[in-house]
C-alpha cells in the first residue's frame, strides 16, 4: 500500500495539495474567461516551486 | 491538431519505455541471477493483471464519464504524475538527487537476488517469482494510468497507443538484443522531459475540463510547456 500510494500521491504531500488547492480554484473560477487557464498554469508553477523547495 | 497528437505520442512513448526500462531492469536482474523460467512466469502474471486494470480504467471507468469530467480527472492525474516526475528532474539536474539508472537498479537488483539462498532444484523459486511480478507490477502500473489519461485528450486513445506500442518495441528489442538496461541513456533528462510533457498536458486538460478555451487552441500545450521549462530550469539553477 505504501508503494502504491507513493506511486500515485509522490513522495512528498506538497504535490497532491497544490493539485488539490489549484482544482478548487479552477472550480471556483470555472467559465470566467480564458484567463483561467493561466491562473491554473500559475498555481502549478507555485506547486511545483514549493514542493522543489523542500529539498529532501 | 497535430501538435497534441505528436506531443501525445512523444510523451506516452518516453513514460512507458522508461518505465519498462525500469522493470526491465528488475526482471533481468531476476532471470540472471536466479532463473529465467520464474522470472519470466512472474512477469507474465503482474502483466495479466495489468490488463484486468487496464480494461477496467480505460474502457469501463475513463469511457462512462462526461467529457469535461473526464477531462478533470485526467488533468489532475496527469499533474500528479507530471509534477512528481518533474520535481525529481529538477533535483536530478541540479545535483541534489541522484542520477536516475536502471542499470544500476539491474545491478543492485541482481546483488540482492545472489545473495537469497538457491531454490531446491525442480521446486518453485518464490522469491524470484515475487520480486519479478512486483517489480513489472508496479511499473507498469504507472504505465497504464499515465496512458489512459492521456487517452482522454480531444484525440482519443490512438496517439497514446502508438506512442505506448513504440515504447514496449523499443524496449523489448533492448531486451532481447543486449539482456542488460543501457548505460549510456540519458535517463535523468528524459525523465525530466517527460515531466515537462505530462504537467503541460494535466494543466491544459484540467483546464479544459473547466470549460476554459485557452488562445490558440492545441498551440497553447507549447506555451504551457515553454512556461514550465523556464521556471523548472531556474529552480534547477537555483538549489544546484
Amino acid at each position: 500500500m505504501k508503494a502504491l500510494r507513493k506511486l500515485v500521491l509522490g513522495e512528498t504531500w506538497t504535490i497532491p495539495i497544490g493539485v488539490a488547492l489549484v482544482l478548487v480554484v479552477g472550480l471556483l473560477l470555472r467559465g470566467d474567461g480564458w484567463w483561467v487557464g493561466f491562473v491554473l498554469l500559475a498555481g502549478v508553477i507555485a506547486t511545483l516551486s514549493a514542493a522543489v523547495r523542500r529539498v529532501p | 491538431m497535430i501538435t497534441a497528437w505528436v506531443l501525445t505520442a512523444a510523451g506516452a512513448a518516453l513514460a512507458v519505455g522508461l518505465e519498462l526500462l525500469e522493470a526491465l531492469a528488475i526482471v533481468l536482474a531476476v532471470g540472471v541471477s536466479r532463473r529465467w523460467r520464474d522470472a519470466v512466469l512472474g512477469a507474465a502474471a503482474a502483466v495479466v493483471v495489468l490488463a484486468v486494470v487496464a480494461a477496467v480504467v480505460g474502457p469501463v471507468l475513463l469511457a462512462s464519464l462526461p467529457l469535461d469530467l473526464l477531462r478533470c480527472v485526467v488533468g489532475v492525474a496527469l499533474l500528479l504524475f507530471g509534477l512528481e516526475w518533474l520535481r525529481k528532474g529538477v533535483l536530478r539536474l541540479a545535483g541534489r538527487r541522484a542520477p536516475s539508472s536502471s542499470l544500476r537498479e539491474y545491478l543492485e537488483e541482481r546483488e540482492a537476488m545472489e545473495a537469497l539462498p538457491p531454490a531446491a532444484p525442480g521446486r518453485p523459486d518464490w522469491p524470484a517469482r515475487v520480486v519479478a511480478f512486483k517489480g513489472v507490477a508496479l511499473e507498469g502500473l504507472e504505465v497504464v494510468l499515465i496512458v489512459a489519461a492521456l487517452s482522454g485528450g480531444s484525440h482519443g486513445a490512438a496517439p497514446a497507443v502508438v506512442g505506448a506500442g513504440i515504447a514496449v518495441l523499443a524496449v523489448g528489442l533492448v531486451g532481447a538484443v543486449v539482456h542488460r538496461p543501457l548505460a549510456r541513456l540519458p535517463e535523468s533528462h528524459l525523465k525530466y522531459a517527460v515531466g515537462l510533457l505530462l504537467t503541460s498536458f494535466g494543466v491544459f486538460f484540467l483546464a479544459e475540463g473547466l470549460s476554459v478555451a485557452w488562445p490558440g487552441g492545441d498551440v497553447a500545450l507549447l506555451y504551457v510547456a515553454a512556461a514550465l521549462l523556464v521556471v523548472s530550469q531556474l529552480q534547477v539553477r537555483r538549489i544546484a
